[in-house]
Parts: C-alpha cells; sequence; structure tokens
C-alpha cells in the first residue's frame, strides 16, 4: 500500500491521502500481527543563528514496514530521501536511507544548466529512544541551518478496522510553506528469499536458500555441494554475493532487480571471481537462470547453469 | 659617271658602301655636276631629319601606356594608378589630366587569390566584432571554473499563487547528511 501527500499551503493537498493497494497479495508482516503500528514525526527546522522555528510538522503512519519518501524543492536544490524500515530482532528499526541530490552549479557559455548531483545509501539501526537527523545542507557550522528532524514511535494500532491497519496515513498539521516539502508514505514487501541452485548438465550439484532485505547491501549466499557435484565444485563451491533493489508493484505480486556476483570459494585463499556485475529482473515465484558458459568451467567440457528462484519471506 | 649612273648609287655613295674606286669616280662627279650635288645634299638633310625622328628615346606617354597594358595583368593596368602609368602621364599633361579625370571610371579588377584573401580577412572581422556584441555577458565564476555562471533558478518559475522557495541561505555546497541522535536531545519546540 501507499499513501502519497504534498505539504503545501493548499487546503486540497493537504487533507488528500492518495492509497493505493498492489493487490491485496502480501500478507501482513510478523510484527503487524501484534497490533502495532510504526508512526514517524517529521519536522523541518529552521535554524538561524540559534533560533529554532519549525516550518513543517508532519507524521507517517503505518503498518511496521512502512516506507516513506520526503523530497525538499527549491529554487537551486532538489532532495529526494527515502527511507525503507523495519522492525529487527532487537526491537529497534533497521532504516536504509537514500539520498539523492541535485544543486545548480550554475550554467554553460551556451546557457544550458549544469548540475551537481549526488546519491548515497545510508543505513541505519535505530532505538525507539533515537531520531533521525537529515541536514539537506550538510553539516557545515554556518549560523543558518535547515533540519529535517524524523522521530519514530511505536504506536497501537488494535483499535483500527484490519483494512486501515494495514493502510499508511499521513497527518499533517504544519504545512510548509510554497510547498517546500513533500511527503509520500509506503507499504511495500521487503523480505524476499531467495534459492539459488548450480546446476551441471542439468543436474543440480549445489543449492543455497536466504532471505534478503530490499535495498540492503550486498550479502554471501554460500551454495552448498550435494553427492552429484563433482569434486571440483565440492572443494571449491561457488557463493553469490547478491543484492536486491528497486521493487516495483507490478500485477500480481510485483517484481524486484536483482545484482549480484559469483565467487568461487577457495581453501586458502581469498575467494576468486567467477562473475562480477550480473544483474536481472524478477518475478516472485519465477525462475532466473544465467549460462556459467565458458566463465566457469570446474569440469573440462561441463555445462554449467545458475538458477534463481524468488519468492516473497514468509510474514510478507 | 654620268647623272643617271650617279643617282642610282647614291644611297650607297651616302652610307659610303660603295667601294674605293666607286667612290672616287662618284665624288669626281659631284665635282663637276651641281644638279647631283643638290640631289645629294637634300638626300643627306632629309636622312639627317629622320634620323632625329627615330632616335627619340621618350615615346608619347599614350603610346607607352598602350603597349605597356598589352603586356601588363589585366588587374595592374585597370586599377589606373600604376607607377609605370603616372610616369607615362607626368611626360605629357594632357594625358595626365585625362588619366586622373578617369580615374573613377575604371574597371576594378582582381585576382582571384587575393580577391579570396580580402574576402576571408573581411569575413573574419565581421565575426570578431559581432562576437563582442552578440555574445552573453560572463556572470561571476562559480566554483572557479571558467565559463560557468552563477545559478539563477532550477526549474520553470512556479504559476499561479505557488512559488518555489529560496533555500540558497543554508546552501553551503555540503553533502546532504543523516545523523542519529538520541530523542530526549531533539528539543519539543513548536
Amino acid at each position: 500500500m501507499t499513501a502519497s501527500r504534498k505539504v503545501s499551503s493548499k487546503g486540497a493537498l493537504w487533507l488528500s491521502v492518495l492509497a493505493l493497494a498492489f493487490g491485496g497479495s502480501f500478507k501482513p508482516s510478523i510484527a503487524s500481527d501484534k497490533g502495532n503500528r510504526i508512526k514517524f514525526q517529521i519536522r523541518m527546522i529552521e535554524e538561524i543563528s540559534g533560533q529554532r522555528k519549525v516550518l513543517s510538522e508532519a507524521s507517517v503512519e503505518g503498518p511496521l514496514g512502512t516506507d516513506f519518501n520526503i523530497g525538499l524543492q527549491s529554487l537551486h536544490f532538489k532532495l529526494d530521501s527515502r527511507f525503507r524500515t523495519d522492525l529487527n530482532a532487537a526491537g529497534g528499526l533497521t532504516v536504509r536511507a537514500t539520498l539523492n541530490t541535485r544543486r545548480l552549479y550554475g550554467y554553460s557559455e551556451r546557457g544550458l544548466p549544469l548540475y551537481e548531483e549526488d546519491s548515497q545509501r545510508i543505513p541505519l539501526q535505530l532505538g525507539f529512544d533515537e531520531s533521525i537527523l537529515m541536514l539537506p545542507f550538510g553539516q557545515d557550522e554556518g549560523p543558518d541551518k535547515l533540519k529535517i528532524e524524523i522521530t519514530p514511535a511505536l504506536v497501537d494500532g488494535n483499535n483500527l478496522s484490519p483494512e486501515m491497519a494495514q493502510t499508511p496515513q499521513i497527518n499533517i498539521s504544519k504545512p510548509a510553506p510554497d510547498g517546500l516539502i513533500s511527503i509520500q508514505a509506503f507499504k511495500i514487501p521487503h523480505r524476499f528469499e531467495v534459492e539459488a541452485i548450480l546446476l551441471e548438465e542439468g543436474r543440480e550439484v549445489a543449492r543455497g536458500r536466504s532471505v534478503f532485505l530490499l535495498d540492503d547491501e550486498q550479502k554471501d549466499l554460500p551454495l552448498r555441494p550435494n553427492e552429484l557435484a563433482s569434486q571440483a565444485v565440492a572443494e571449491e563451491p561457488l557463493i553469490v554475493k547478491l543484492g536486491m533493489d528497486n521493487y516495483a508493484p507490478v500485477q500480481p505480486v510485483g517484481q524486484v532487480n536483482i545484482g549480484f556476483d559469483v565467487l568461487r570459494a577457495r581453501a586458502l585463499a581469498q575467494p576468486e571471481a567467477v562473475a562480477v556485475g550480473w544483474a536481472g529482473t524478477g518475478l516472485p515465484g519465477r525462475e532466473l537462470n544465467y549460462d556459467l558458459g565458458q566463465i566457469y568451467q570446474p569440469r573440462d567440457g561441463g555445462n554449467y547453469h545458475l538458477r534463481f528462484k524468488i519468492r516473497l519471506a514468509d510474514g510478507e | 659617271m654620268d647623272c643617271k649612273e650617279f643617282r642610282e648609287v647614291l644611297d650607297l655613295f651616302i652610307d659610303q658602301e660603295l667601294s674605293a674606286d666607286g667612290m672616287s669616280v662618284a665624288e669626281q662627279h659631284l665635282l663637276e655636276c651641281n644638279p647631283c650635288g643638290r640631289v645629294e645634299r637634300e638626300l643627306r638633310r632629309v636622312r639627317v631629319a629622320l634620323k632625329d625622328v627615330v632616335n627619340r628615346h621618350e615615346p608619347p606617354a599614350h603610346l607607352v601606356r598602350r603597349i605597356r597594358s598589352q603586356f601588363q595583368p589585366n588587374w595592374r593596368g585597370t586599377l589606373g594608378v600604376s607607377s609605370a602609368s603616372l610616369a607615362a602621364d607626368s611626360m605629357d599633361d594632357r594625358f595626365q589630366s585625362r588619366s586622373l579625370s578617369l580615374l573613377w571610371r575604371r574597371k576594378l579588377s582582381l585576382p582571384v587569390p587575393i580577391f579570396g584573401a580580402l574576402l576571408v580577412l573581411i569575413v573574419v572581422i565581421v565575426v570578431i566584432a559581432s562576437w563582442g556584441v552578440f555574445r552573453r555577458p560572463k556572470a561571476p565564476v562559480a566554483g572557479g571554473e571558467v565559463g560557468v555562471r552563477q545559478p539563477t533558478r532550477m526549474s520553470k518559475p512556479a504559476t499561479g499563487n505557488q512559488r518555489e522557495a529560496d533555500l540558497s541561505r543554508f546552501d553551503r555546497g555540503d553533502r546532504a547528511a543523516i545523523l542519529k541522535l538520541r530523542t530526549e536531545e531533539v528539543p519539543r519546540d513548536r
């Protein structure tokens, strides 16, 4: 589910909340079964010579795993930030923040605009006694600062209907001047189970399985050889270093991009790269096949394929 | 030698082309014949006069100009102010005044290489002049790089009552950042 709102002075925009259901095929997350919801208080602060002034205040509330975007648009500067949030095992929040900025740098001799662009991925582990401080213009110690403070909290959603409990909401208590800031909220699947299978002459010789978090850093998925594996495969098993991003809510269950490297483990040395920078778009429930062809030949003349099976993790 | 024979060899006698005996016989006849003596003197006078005319070193200016024009490139001749023609004109005031009076009426004709070079030079001058007139004024340089003007705005102007805020007072070119802080440190202001 998703909700979108632009914090502007227009009353109509303030009151509009766009919520779209992705086919209703996603199960509620594990934590949402407890009836808890997550709430993020978002305040934009102008600090001039130490004097704080709240320019805008809003809140995003939704089921656990609700994501939100904060956009900032001014004459010369644009910020697009995305926050993927998940409850972690420690009872806190795992936040994967992505910051994309675009700053007008000047104009060329031909009058074309020149932009300075920047993109950052910032992972955070956050407790509920902690807040996120976003500084669109950096940490410069100048007299004037613009801050966006994001404070998370768990709220009780037991009094909501099941449908409302799964719906993100945006409440704006103080609009920003000139539509300066925009906020969107989403609820999309974050956790996907990926199974990687190595095939030799069409027969499965190694397999690995793990749950991956959307927009998380790449992590290793070792493929464990079975009894059919040749000695070469068994002695130097493959490791898939995989990451997932760019979830798209296409029907019926959405699609997700995977990016991966394939490494071959060495007994007494660093793993050897077999394939680097491979990628694909996977539909949960379907397979992705890659021909390792000439790049992986543990046995001369062998025909090796790598197969991925992706599905939504339990609780999604 | 009689008069008829003398008249036949008179040119040779004056040119002293006769043999020694012939010269003696002709001189003897001149001493004896007055009519042949008059004819001989008249012929010598005519010859001197002709020689004066033939020996003149400076031909008429118009003749010099006409002859030289046959051997000079057309562009130089038609330009009409060559030093040769002016020198010739100086010898004859009539021709000089006529030449100067017709200067403006003469055709201007140049060889292709010089004409092309002049054309290129004119084009270059025009381009340089127009470059200074039409090019955009260079604003103060941002970031110390040549040819980059300071920004004015990022996107199209907002229409209606919606306008874009200017946050440039906060922007000192730093990279956006995200920090974590304890919630109790966040002021509860409104």
